[in-house]
């Protein structure tokens, strides 16, 4: 609790350091609102701008003949310029609606009603929303002699274009993955839900970085007092920028001591469908591709979209492995610690003598080895992660001599500790959600070390711990171990396990509004009574044998 | 701040208060097997196998075959407490006993002083499993059938106990008996202890070799010898051969076995294989005096005919039935006549009158071994069905004529 309003404080200092705002204070004060003459209007821009080269100013005669004068400004590489040139400046300039009877205001008028014809075009009278839209793309027209600007919507330019997600990968589902451009990914949520009830709310957020922040929800669906609650939460930051949607997540979460993530991010828009479906609300961030979603709840961190285009059978099954597998990456390496140097009476016979045949020349304690090599493979992911791609495969094939061969055979580690810590290392990422595996790479250490002290005790007394840690937490008030602590029962079919779709009549109870029904009655699959499908040959000769 | 107080407790307690029972694998040695003697001055004699970790595991260390798999040592003891704590003397690492596979106890000890003082330290020991192993070491030391090196299993402890569980499923003459069971039996007073033995063949000396399993035949053998009968947890009398049979089969513990009928002047004409049986024992109480039935279904296949017995003839085969039936029913009631000349209830009669008639029970418990059980009346059933012939009829060379 006490950390939050420090990162306030020390925010809005680099704010006053960096000289943006007192900047903006300033002009706040002076000009508030455009003035009247084109020239001005011009210096005021490149005052406040700094003279940055990427404004562009273009000047253009209002119709042929009129003899008045506008100034169309637009910064290069936000806008789409065929569409400045093609619809603003090449109508403004040949309409032949103008002459010199009409005055500017009237003009002003004229041009956003009958000469450009383009979808979004306002009036803005205010400097400070005058530069949001112009910086986030929009072009902004000056007439001579008016104190109002027209603004018209041409955001464009160069952005990612839609590709497959990189960290949600599946084999069956929706390929495409969310761009870096908040107006795509929104859209892409809409195509797939087409409804009217999906409600989208905006807002800009970062004193310095202005960045848009959209929250969507299903009316309906959706809780309105965890709406509300997000919504109020978001509007109470007060910090300089919005770099990715991990600001915002680290910003408006429940609490900030605990190493589990209580909101969920994807990169698919299926995923971010599915779960509004299920209550929850999305908050988009522009500039990235992840879409935090909240409340999470602990099993939605294993839940892959998968789980519910297969059937339910081998969803299921996957679904088990995983928490089974997320057990192993948090409590592999301590329980080898555990066991062999606490419960060696725990390990057959056989297998106790294998282990201790490769320990014999081993000159470290277990947990030391273990330790070793878990350091060691956390720095080779991490350099894996950061190193440019091209010596990639110099750094895997060192990394796999010095970890595989090398340190077995010069006695420093032992095989079976090798094969523990590989195990490990693949079941972290069988997690579906890379910020819950890295919350388990995290806590294993925790367990490696009460296993060190405390032998198998140590590692039940450490996951009970977790366990009640579990339970305390609260994503948005919403018990972050339901349904399963507390306990619903009607929604415990899709936690370790999934069941088929038919009997998935409710969405779940604690974030859903009014609209509580998911599907009608008699949805389950059935058999054909009669053979009317099949072709004549067969049903002829299904009949003679009847009789 | 309370709570930060309360959590440097914790944490300090966590991690100052060292490590609590903590062995690494270099520190133990593990025991693999136990054997028990005594010596002259009537001290215990414990031989040790310690499991030589570095020569068993062929790893990436190589070694593994060049040395002896186990080491041996022993030491010596007023109790049992004593002998391992002067062990512990002898070793590097701390002696580790949750692995004992075995433990062998001696013939002369087993005679004549009884094994009731050895099971109740072993009771006591959190260190020992209920489920190791015991058997008795016949015509021969204790510490010698620990000593010996076996072949195919690396582990001799391990090669005692599977050479012990095959011929009990294969041949039926012995019985794998574990810590529990003995304990169990010794406690009830209906029911006695039986331990299967095993003894050497062999010069022991050339066993403890490496040398000796280096060879296709080994210079020492072990091998599984009869069943030791107990009473007041003293051996009285060995059985083998059709009285141990006989005795398994009422203890209902065959599995697998052979058995075997003469027919018309061949000897072991016909040799069946039991594949599966089950043996029924019911209590009656005729005027305060317990009747014991034993009813047994054994089933078999016919893998052997010496004879041109035509066996899809279905008279033969019930003739064979029969003779078969008859002859496991003397085998049986023979082995019931050496307990009851013994005085022992090996087959836990007693126990059973216990569970069925618990009233009655209390007044001939007190001299059950001694009056109650030798004159028990035992009736035995049996029925012997030939399910298949194996994988013909008739014997090829029956044609030849």
């Amino acid at each position: 609790m006490k950390k939050r309003p420090s990162i306030k404080k020390r925010r809005t200092k680099n704010d006053v350091n960096s000289g943006i705002s007192s900047v903006d204070q300033s002009n706040h004060e002076s000009v508030e609102c455009i003035s009247s003459s084109l020239s001005m209007n011009i210096e005021s821009i490149k005052k406040r701008t700094g003279h940055s080269p990427d404004i562009k100013f273009r000047k253009v005669d209002i119709g042929k003949n009129s003899g008045m004068k506008s100034v169309i400004v637009y910064v290069q590489g936000l806008v789409d310029e065929i569409t400045v040139t093609d619809f603003i400046i090449e109508s403004i300039m040949n309409s032949p609606r103008f002459s010199s009877e009409i005055m500017p205001q009237e003009a002003i008028g004229i041009i956003s009603e009958e000469v450009v014809s383009m979808g979004g075009i306002t009036t803005e009278e205010k400097w400070d929303s005058l530069y949001l839209s112009l910086l986030s793309g929009d072009t902004v027209i000056f007439v001579e002699g008016s104190n109002v600007a027209l603004i018209a919507s041409t955001q464009g330019g160069e952005t990612r274009s839609i590709q497959e997600s990189t960290t949600n990968t599946v084999v069956r589902g929706p390929k495409e993955g969310f761009t870096e451009s908040i107006t795509t990914n929104i859209a892409m949520v809409r195509r797939i839900i087409n409804n009217p009830d999906l409600w989208v709310e905006s807002m800009k957020i970062g004193s310095v970085t202005n960045t848009d922040v959209s929250i969507m929800y299903i009316n309906g669906i959706a809780e309105k007092k965890i709406v509300g609650e997000i919504r109020s939460r978001l509007k109470k930051i007060n910090i300089d920028s919005v770099l990715e949607s991990g600001y915002i997540e680290q910003l408006i979460e429940d609490g900030t001591m605990t190493p589990f993530p209580t909101l969920h991010n994807t990169e698919r828009p299926d995923v971010v469908a599915g779960t509004l479906l299920e209550g929850s609300i999305a908050i988009f961030v522009d500039g990235t591709p992840f879409v935090l979603l909240g409340p999470a709840l602990f099993i939605q961190f294993f839940q892959s979209p998968e789980d519910y285009y297969n059937r339910f059978f081998i969803a299921s099954a996957t679904r088990f492995l995983r928490i089974f597998v997320f057990i192993i990456s948090l409590i592999g390496p301590a329980l080898y610690v555990a066991v062999t140097t606490f419960d060696q009476s725990m390990i057959p016979t056989q297998l106790l003598i294998m282990i201790a045949a490769q320990r014999e020349s081993v000159p470290f304690p277990a947990i030391v080895e273990a330790l070793i090599m878990e350091v060691m493979f956390e720095i080779l992911r991490e350099a894996g992660l950061r190193m440019p791609k091209a010596i990639g495969s110099t750094i895997s094939i060192v990394g796999a001599l010095v970890i595989g061969q090398a340190a077995v055979q010069a006695g420093i580690v032992s095989p079976a500790m090798v094969i523990i810590v590989s195990i490990t290392a693949i079941a972290s990422f069988a997690t579906p959600s890379y910020s819950m595996a890295i919350s388990a790479r995290l806590l294993r250490f925790v367990f490696m070390i009460s296993a060190a002290t405390f032998g198998t005790y140590g590692i039940i007394m450490v996951f009970i711990l977790v366990l009640v840690h579990l339970c305390s937490l609260r994503s948005f008030g919403v018990p972050y171990m339901s349904p399963l602590a507390p306990l619903i029962p009607s929604e415990v079919g899709d936690t370790v396990v999934r069941r088929p779709l038919s009997g998935r009549k409710a969405r779940p109870k604690l974030t859903t509004a009014d609209n509580k029904i998911r599907e009608g009655e008699h949805q389950k699959p059935q058999a054909a009574k009669d053979t009317g499908m099949v072709n004549a040959f067969y049903q002829k000769r299904g009949k003679r044998g009847s009789k | 701040m309370n709570r930060t107080i309360f959590f440097l407790i914790v944490i300090g307690t966590i991690l100052l208060s060292g490590c609590w029972n903590k062995r690494e694998l270099t520190d133990i040695a593990v025991v693999s097997a136990l054997a028990i003697d005594k010596n002259e001055e009537g001290k215990y004699v414990g031989t040790f196998q310690v499991i030589n970790a570095g020569n068993i595991a062929s790893g990436e260390q190589g070694g593994g075959g060049e040395n002896a798999p186990i080491r041996v040592f022993s030491a010596t003891g007023e109790s049992l407490i004593q002998m391992s704590r002067n062990a512990a003397a002898k070793m590097p690492r701390q002696l580790f006993y949750e692995h004992v596979k075995l433990l062998v106890i001696s013939e002369e000890l087993a005679k004549n002083e009884g094994i009731n003082t050895i099971f109740d330290s072993l009771d006591r020991s959190p260190n020992f499993r209920i489920t190791t192993r015991v058997v008795l070491a016949r015509d021969t030391e204790a510490a010698n059938v620990v000593k010996v090196l076996t072949a195919i299993e690396k582990l001799p402890s391990e090669g005692i106990i599977k050479t012990l569980k095959s011929a009990e499923t294969m041949q039926g003459e012995t019985v794998t008996v574990d810590i529990h069971a003995i304990m169990n039996a010794l406690r009830s007073p209906g029911k006695e202890p039986v331990i299967s033995a095993f003894t050497l063949k062999g010069d022991e000396k050339s066993g403890e070799r490496i040398q000796s399993i280096q060879s296709t035949t080994l210079d020492a053998n072990l091998q599984a010898k009869g069943i030791g009968v107990f009473k007041e947890g003293k051996l009285i009398d060995w059985l083998e051969d059709d009285a141990a049979s006989g005795t398994v089969w009422a203890l209902n513990k065959i599995q697998r076995t052979v058995m075997t009928l003469d027919w018309e002047n061949e000897i072991d004409a016909v040799a069946l294989e039991v594949i599966r049986q089950n043996t029924g024992v019911t209590i009656e109480m005729i005027s305060g005096k317990p009747k014991i039935s034993i009813e047994i279904r054994a089933e078999g296949d016919i893998r052997e005919v010496k004879n041109q017995l035509d066996l899809s003839h279905p008279n033969i085969l019930m003739n064979i039935e029969k003779k078969l039936g008859k002859k496991l029913k003397t085998e049986i009631e023979d082995a019931i006549l050496r307990a009851q000349e013994n005085k022992s209830d090996i087959f836990g009669f007693g126990e059973m009158v216990y569970q069925d008639y618990p009233e009655e029970w209390k007044k001939i418990k007190a001299d059950w071994q001694d009056v109650h059980f030798p004159e028990l009346k035992v009736d035995v059933k049996t029925d012997i069905f030939v399910r298949q012939t194996g994988l013909r009829n008739k014997p090829y060379f029956s044609d030849f004529e």
